[in-house]
């Protein structure tokens, strides 16, 4: 069973240090395995301001720990863009991390890129034997100053 | 480092850029990698190789007079733009220009709903506005008219338009270029024209009487290059009170052209929206007895199929049609077309499917509940936007090839038989074989498909299917069946081979495009139209 890394879970990164430093998400995203308490991934929670899962890679989302609002999906992101991420975007400074399939994150990048954020993180979900998964574990931050960036 | 345009110097591209920055903020001028990511066509068959159709820069304008300002400034520096709207257009080039090095003229910030009418049936829309933005505007006021869509529905009603998209309601709608009434463009030399009733000053009737007095030009700018489109208006399909779906299958093969013909009818008498035909005997294909039938050299005998869906239980056939109108309107127009269809072709047979009054619920939108198998994209068929075909896309993407064919049976069966032969040759998956079903998509007219996925990091399999791209350009070509849209990288191809009158109509383009745009900065070689300085 694949165990997915908690998106984030570094208590030491806020969103001041996460839109300054892209390179930060990568240290809290790389940590492999479920090993991040739920703990801490309460004490991230500040710095993003959704979680979306990709319920195709990562059927167990109830079981993810308390933080972010969580937006479920099932690889279409139709409601996820049109009821949340379109006016989210539009204001300044959002962020929104992910466990995705390929395909919903390019559907998602391209929109951030209409919306002037972008994918600041990506990196393949690990399995139990640090095998790259089909997944993808994701954060988008703004990338313009119109939008805090 | 920046990918220059041709003949321009880099210190001129520089100077080109810091007028740019003046005119219309720095933030708003996008020249480094990073910024022009988004700018890539992320389906390229040619990704990350010499050939990739790359932008030099990228500028965002907030409205027409900084459009105007850019284009004053590249004519100054004969820097070729291209323009976009939204960028999408994945299959056919996306955001890419024709000429790397391309300033892209990013439209996205000019996004404003400048009027929209729910009794007489319009709106009038800048380039930015996307179909998500104009249908939560129509939702927001709670207005009665709908969008004709495409699928995804991420794309601006304006841009889709001017690639020629299609939809999936009415076949008046359905054709989105068709449906627009009038637009206004930046010309080349920075003038802002107006066409149809636009060019008359404090007309009230732009978005209902699209030909003006005299030539109305409005058609230049589809698949063109002759100006920057900043606004068009588009005729809405006033919201319809019912849906009605329904099923006709047919037994045996040759019934099909019967078929069409009474489908033809209901649809260019607008009892119909759109005709979604499908041929349940694809599902045999993962037989290999079966897969070696439907793409038989030379085509797959009439007798061999009938025997093959009677072994299978399967009619050779289905068509699903779709009412929209009043309720009674709805079950009378069904009732006709099963009397119709059933009383002259024996063995077909009527399946009754859902029905319900709109809006639809979102159950319903779900398209679970017909009591057969559907290929009804449910959304689009109701005009709403969506983003979850991007579920089926395989591999990096894919390129496409959409010939256009006369809506006969003879004709599908024509197309099946020439391409399967034509593109055997290439380790693809079967795009046209006996089974392979035409899409209802233009209002008078069939296309099939052809989309062989990319690979990025597979450069040999992109390589034969840049191949096979252009080998199905060309056998198509010889049988009469034209691309309906292309990826820059075939425009030329495609162009050529509209070639009636030694390629008159091409020659015609060109010398407009000479005479209006004699720098030849707005989008050379788009459409296959290339100004005279990038003619070889």
């Amino acid at each position: 069973m694949m165990k997915v890394n908690p998106v984030l879970a570094n208590p030491s990164l806020n969103r001041r240090g996460l839109l300054k430093a892209g390179g930060l998400a990568s240290a809290a995203l790389g940590v492999s395995g479920a090993s991040m308490s739920a703990k801490a991934w309460a004490a991230s929670v500040p710095a993003i301001d959704l979680r979306v899962i990709d319920q195709r890679v990562w059927p167990r989302a109830a079981d993810m720990p308390q933080g972010a609002p969580l937006h479920l999906i099932d690889g279409d992101v139709t409601h996820l863009w049109y009821d949340t991420l379109y006016q989210a975007w539009k204001k300044p400074g959002f962020v929104v991390a992910g466990v995705t399939k390929a395909d919903a994150l390019f559907v998602l990048e391209h929109l951030a890129w209409d919306n002037r954020y972008k994918v600041i993180e990506r990196r393949p979900l690990l399995d139990d034997d640090g095998q790259a998964t089909d997944a993808i574990q994701w954060v988008i931050a703004p990338a313009h100053p119109s939008v805090g960036g | 480092m920046a990918v220059l345009p041709p003949n321009v110097s880099a210190a001129d591209f520089d100077k080109a850029l810091t007028e740019l920055r003046a005119a219309i903020g720095a933030d708003w001028v996008f020249s480094s990698d990073d910024d022009l990511g988004p700018y890539r066509d992320s389906f390229s068959p040619i990704w990350d190789t010499e050939e990739e159709r790359r932008a030099g820069a990228a500028v965002a304008p907030a409205d027409v007079e900084q459009v105007q300002a850019i284009v004053r400034i590249a004519n100054r520096y004969l820097i070729p733009l291209f323009p976009i709207s939204t960028g999408k257009n994945f299959g056919y080039g996306g955001p890419s220009p024709n000429v790397s090095g391309s300033i892209v003229v990013d439209l996205k910030r000019m996004n404003r709903v400048l009027e929209i009418d729910d009794k007489r049936h319009f709106a009038l829309v800048e380039p930015g506005v996307s179909y998500f933005d104009l249908y939560r505007h129509i939702q927001e006021r709670g207005l009665k008219v709908w969008l004709d869509v495409p699928d995804p529905g991420w794309g601006s009603p304006l841009g889709n338009a001017l690639d020629r998209g299609v939809g999936y309601t009415m076949g008046y709608y359905r054709d989105h270029i068709g449906a627009s009434c009038g637009l206004e463009a930046v010309l080349p030399n920075g003038e802002v024209m107006r066409t149809g009733m636009g060019a008359l000053p404090d007309s009230k009737t732009w978005q209902e009487y699209r030909h003006g007095f005299g030539p109305d030009p409005a058609g230049l700018f589809a698949q063109g290059n002759f100006g920057i489109v900043t606004k068009m208006g588009f005729r809405l399909y006033p919201q319809p009170e019912h849906y009605r779906t329904g099923m006709i299958t047919v037994a045996k093969r040759r019934d099909y052209i019967a078929l069409v013909e009474h489908v033809n009818y209901l649809s260019d008498a607008m009892i119909v929206g759109e005709a979604v035909y499908s041929n349940p005997l694809a599902a045999l294909l993962a037989k290999p007895d079966f897969m070696a039938l439907a793409t038989k050299q030379g085509g797959a005998p009439e007798s061999e199929m009938d025997a093959a869906a009677a072994a299978a239980g399967l009619p050779s056939w289905q068509v699903e049609l779709q009412f929209y109108g009043p309720e009674a309107a709805c079950a009378a127009n069904w009732a006709y077309a099963k009397d119709r269809i059933l009383s002259a072709i024996p063995g077909a047979k009527a399946v009754d499917g859902e029905a319900f009054p709109l809006p639809a619920t979102p159950e319903q939108l779900l398209n679970t509940g017909q009591p057969y198998k559907t290929h009804i994209r449910r959304n689009g068929a109701l005009g709403i936007p969506s983003l979850g075909i991007w579920k089926i896309v395989r591999d990096s993407g894919h390129v496409g090839f959409f010939p256009v064919l006369p809506r006969s049976g003879e004709a599908v069966y024509e197309m099946q038989r020439v391409m399967c032969d034509a593109l055997r040759e290439f380790p693809l998956p079967p795009f046209f074989s006996a089974v392979t079903a035409p899409l209802y998509w233009p209002q008078f007219a069939f296309q099939m498909v052809f989309a062989p996925s990319v690979k990025k990091e597979d450069p040999d399999h992109n390589a034969m299917v840049d191949r096979s791209m252009r080998k199905a350009i060309e056998v198509a070509a010889k049988h009469g069946w034209g691309d309906y849209r292309a990826a820059p990288i075939y425009q030329d191809a495609v162009s050529a081979s509209y070639s009636f009158g030694d390629h008159a109509l091409r020659r015609f383009h060109e010398q407009m495009k000479d005479a209006i745009d004699p720098n030849g900065i707005i989008a050379p070689g788009r459409g296959g139209i290339w100004p005279k300085r990038f003619r070889k």
